[in-house]
């Protein structure tokens, strides 16, 4: 053993065939609850415009398009997110990694992040009732240094 | 009796002065867009005599200076061993330390008001801050410099000197060395390099943008006015204008040639007030850079805080043969440091032939000129078919129409299409031809840009996070887009061969997660 293996320091040349394989992670699935959670943010959000859009209907001096094309547009819209969410939620995946945490999202625009854990600079944990709290559900936010943070419910 | 250090100083009286230019500043330069963009101040303007002007003028000096006097008397800093204190706040007090360890970048200005009172402004910057985290906005001369002496001075015994290659913990540099590279300019700006930096700077046209609309009204206000008073009385009417559109269109053009010519003339010598002298050394494992005529500034900047360096050359500067250099440092995101050019480390108006020796100091790389490595075709294919060919599309349909309907004018709104659609070809081939990367060893290059171009290098191990991103189109052409962020901000690489991708993710994960040391 010479002395720079003997005090724990190596440098030998990596052959990029031989470095680990970020693809060859088997993703987790987010929690069980997620589909659910999605489907009420996205309720909490759609839900106001919703019921502002069949109010207006009421009141003459908002023009609105008439009829009930307007509140079937935004009743059609809202749906639209909810099945995209409901397949988002279906692709989500995570990795731990002994030096990093993977993240997979998306479904017509996927995304795969790999955040190295020796690069995070904070984790936040934040849940509520939109989490479910009561099932110990969580949402885990990790910042890195030069954009927002990785955000992982 | 001078104090001693590590007791809590006041500023000195007449920086109650300073503060109170420093706040005005500070106010114009955050208000000045939303009041001028918005047309307000020429509206006030419009409606107020001159004794309310001047009434109002007063009553904001006298609100301006009350608030420099009660800031100044609770404004206290103390310099301690290793961090600097501050405690400061109008209605609330705060109080802030600041380690030397922490600064990355310290910043000495001595506007020329401040000369006559031998006082200088001093600020310490750190990584993530949104803002100059310590500002001493007015003290002596001497103290600034021992205090700077002392911040960067410990940070280069504590941290080493080993540059922008900092090795992740197998630095070579011996840590305790206090003098290196000391003596030679790395780089130092004439008065011509400056001015040809000015005419490639866009700061004037983003101003001309901010006060072109409500400047735009009084000109043609004054305008109508003239053409009124020329039609009354002078020997061109009115008339004969609109009976020479040729005559008409030549005036309006000088006129607008002379307004940019006036602008770029005016924004070269804005340049040259701005880095009046610019000098560049390499001192100890710091770059410093002195330059300004009416605002004589120093920035220090630890080598070891510099994480990537940016070579800029804007589509005039091609021309000119102009770059700019920008040293990035830890930030807070991409905004912070595209809306903050004063924390930049910017080093302006360097010649091509210089542009090796300026890229070689900062980086410790020498720009050999490798292959670039570009994005795949499909990126402008894709961009064509969803952009340009329904452009182009669009023009063939309102041509139809326009010969049907026999109108003029819906032939020329098929040719703005057509054009645009040309436009639309040419730039996305410009900007596929552009976009390129290298690696060399441990080091990235990469490349983006249209007419003009933008080389980032920077060490593998520098990168923060990686994301692979893919779309449907991406996908069924075995093709993604990989964003490596850095400190400062995101690169993009778009439309790379899956494989090349996915080999290269795997290396800056190696490197990342081989480094010993956090890089920051």
């Amino acid at each position: 053993m010479d002395e720079s293996s003997a005090q724990g320091y190596s440098n030998c040349q990596v052959e990029p065939v031989g470095l680990p394989d970020y693809r060859a992670v088997e993703f987790e699935p987010v929690a069980g609850s997620f589909r659910r959670y999605a489907l009420i943010s996205t309720l909490l959000v759609w839900l106001p415009v919703l019921v502002g859009v069949s109010l207006a209907q009421w009141f003459p001096s908002i023009p609105v398009y008439p009829g009930m094309s307007m509140v079937a547009g935004v009743a059609l819209a809202a749906a639209a997110v909810a099945v995209y969410r409901q397949l988002d939620a279906g692709r989500r995946g995570w990795a731990l990694r002994e030096q990093d945490l993977i993240a997979r999202s998306g479904v017509w625009w996927r995304t795969i992040t790999a955040l190295p854990i020796a690069r995070i600079q904070h984790v936040e944990t934040s849940h509520g009732p939109r989490h479910g709290r009561r099932r110990r559900r969580a949402c885990l936010n990790r910042r890195a240094s030069g954009g927002p943070c990785l955000r992982w419910p | 009796m001078p104090e001693s250090p590590g007791e809590w100083r006041a500023l000195p009286a007449v920086a109650v002065g300073a503060l109170y230019i420093a706040g005005v500043q500070r106010f114009v330069r955050e208000n000045l867009v939303v009041f001028l963009g918005a047309g307000t101040g020429f509206a006030i303007s419009d409606s107020l005599g001159l004794r309310e002007f001047v009434l109002i003028a007063l009553l904001i000096l006298f609100m301006g200076v009350l608030v420099a006097v009660i800031y100044h008397r609770r404004f206290r800093y103390k310099v301690a061993d290793h961090a600097v204190h501050v405690r400061q706040g109008l209605f609330e007090q705060k109080e802030l330390k600041v380690r030397f360890e922490r600064v990355q970048n310290i910043v000495l200005s001595q506007p020329f008001y401040l000369k006559p009172f031998g006082l200088t402004r001093l600020s310490l910057e750190t990584p993530g801050a949104a803002q100059t985290e310590v500002s001493l906005p007015g003290i002596g001369t001497a103290e600034a410099h021992e205090i700077r002496d002392r911040v960067s001075g410990t940070v280069a015994i504590q941290t080493g000197a080993a540059g922008f290659n900092p090795e992740m913990g197998a630095q070579s540099a011996d840590s305790t060395t206090r003098v290196e590279e000391a003596g030679d300019a790395v780089f130092e700006a004439s008065a011509a390099d400056l001015f040809r930096y000015g005419l490639t700077s866009n700061q004037i046209w983003i101003l001309l943008a901010v006060v072109g609309a409500p400047l735009m009204n009084r000109v043609e206000h004054k305008a109508s006015e003239w053409l009124e008073r020329l039609n009354a009385s002078g020997p061109l009417s009115r008339g004969e204008f609109a009976e020479a559109p040729l005559l008409l269109a030549i005036l309006a053009g000088g006129l607008i040639l002379g307004l940019a010519v006036v602008l770029m003339t005016l924004s070269g010598l804005l340049a040259n007030v701005r880095f009046y002298g610019y000098r560049l050394r390499l001192e100890n494992g710091r770059f410093k850079a002195r330059f300004g005529l009416l605002d004589a500034r120093e920035k220090t900047l630890q080598k070891t805080k510099l994480h990537s360096v940016e070579l800029v050359q804007t589509a005039i500067g091609r021309l000119l043969d102009s770059w700019k250099a920008i040293g990035h440092q830890t930030g807070t995101g991409p905004s912070a440091q595209a809306n903050s050019d004063d924390r930049r480390f910017l080093i302006p108006g360097i010649a091509s032939g210089r542009l090796r020796q300026v890229a070689a100091a900062l980086s410790g790389l020498e720009l050999t000129e490798l292959q670039w490595r570009g994005i795949d075709s499909r990126f402008r294919l894709h961009r064509w078919s969803r952009i340009a060919l329904p452009l182009l599309l669009g023009a063939l349909v309102v041509a139809v129409i326009a010969w049907s309907v026999m109108d003029s004018r819906v032939l020329f709104a098929s040719l703005a299409l057509v054009a645009s659609s040309a436009l639309v070809f040419w730039t996305t081939h410009l900007r596929w031809k552009r976009w390129g990367w290298m690696l060399e060893g441990t080091r990235m290059r990469i490349r983006s840009g249209l007419i003009g171009q933008s080389i980032i290098i920077f060490e593998l191990a520098r990168c923060q996070q990686l994301s692979i991103r893919t779309s449907a189109y991406q996908r069924a052409h075995g093709l993604a887009t990989l964003v490596i962020r850095l400190p400062h901000g995101e690169q993009i690489l778009p439309y790379l061969p899956r494989a090349t991708l996915d080999a290269l993710t795997n290396q800056i994960l190696f490197e990342i997660e081989s480094a010993s040391s956090h890089a920051l």
